[in-house]
């Protein structure tokens, strides 16, 4: 993917990220899940920019949906049907369409129902890690309603275990 | 261990109608206690206490939550999970069942198919095969809301063969 068609990708879905409903995929949410995955792509020979046009619009599902448990369950289909329309308006062909959209359309649920993705392209293992990594960060853990009502348990705190102890249950590839 | 399903009074637009009493008991007993003990992994923000401060304002958080055909699993009488599908009919959606039928058949699912039934599916059996798929009624999305220690997910991973 050329360097002028990410920017393009990148204006339009953090001009739409803006507007997200919901506290856990917001902006913030998105620019750290772009940091954790161009971090972890070091290590691998595949399009940067690709890769990072993948995390700008993973989420777009909740500009048009409120979360909600049929949102949460749905979102693989939700996002690969906003997608099919969406990603029309760029210079991308059929085949980084099709990259996008799969690794958008997989990326739920790796937490805590282990939905994995360890057969796939890298592009969707490392959206989904990526994805994971910023769901047990502190950020994510004080702004989940769970946290903020049972200020009594210490979530965080058990929060940061799990994502020290078992978090490679989580991961595709946990060697990164 | 019992399943119960919730109907909902929806208004023309689908949305579920949050001047109902009905509707808001149904959802303060069934529904938002799943969503509260979600431990943030992404099934929404919403709390009891936030919702009967003022239900309208959740309006969006409740849609995206109770869709259709929704069903609740019971234990020890606390809501512990969350089921719901589209279930369509062959008449109203013929050419999204052959669509659905071609994609079954073709390439990599039929591979995952094959996986499932240990063998591979001779290309004569495939009419046989699709004339048994178009006699049933098509579940175009089921989901499911589920303890993960009810899945036996403790340890381990699962595929995503979407």
């Amino acid at each position: 993917m050329n360097q002028q068609t990410l920017e393009q990708i990148r204006t339009e879905a953090v001009k739409r990220m803006a507007s997200a409903h919901g506290s856990q995929h917001n902006l913030n949410h998105v620019y750290n899940v772009v940091k954790s995955a161009m971090q972890m792509s070091h290590s691998y020979d595949i399009d940067k920019n690709l890769l990072e046009a993948i995390c700008y619009v993973h989420d777009l599902t909740y500009t048009e949906y409120y979360p909600g448990i049929a949102t949460y369950v749905f979102e693989g289909k939700y996002i690969a049907s906003i997608l099919d329309k969406y990603l029309d308006q760029f210079n991308i062909d059929s085949r980084e369409k099709g990259i996008i959209i799969n690794a958008c359309k997989r990326h739920p649920h790796s937490y805590p129902f282990k939905v994995l993705n360890r057969n796939t392209d890298l592009y969707t293992k490392i959206l989904q890690d990526a994805d994971t990594l910023d769901m047990f960060s502190d950020e994510r853990v004080d702004n989940s309603v769970f946290t903020k009502n049972l200020k009594w348990i210490p979530v965080k705190r058990l929060m940061r275990v799990v994502r020290l102890r078992y978090i490679n249950f989580f991961l595709n590839i946990p060697q990164i | 261990m019992e399943i119960i399903k919730l109907d909902f009074n929806k208004d023309g637009n689908n949305k579920t109608i949050l001047d109902d009493p009905i509707n808001i008991e149904k959802l303060v007993k069934y529904v938002l206690p799943i969503i509260e003990r979600n431990e943030g992994w992404g099934s929404g923000d919403l709390t009891t206490k936030m919702f009967l401060d003022d239900p309208k304002k959740y309006q969006g958080e409740v849609d995206g939550t109770v869709w259709k055909n929704v069903h609740i699993l019971m234990e020890g009488g606390e809501p512990i999970g969350l089921l719901e599908f589209s279930r369509t009919t062959i008449d109203d959606t013929k050419k999204e069942r052959h669509k659905i039928l071609n994609e079954l058949l073709a390439g990599e699912s039929l591979n995952e198919f094959n996986k499932l039934i240990g063998s591979d599916i001779e290309p004569t059996m495939l009419p046989q095969i699709r004339e048994f798929l178009l006699s049933k009624p098509i579940y175009t999305a089921v989901g499911v809301v589920l303890k993960p220690s009810l899945q036996n997910k403790k340890t381990g991973y699962a595929e995503n063969t979407l």
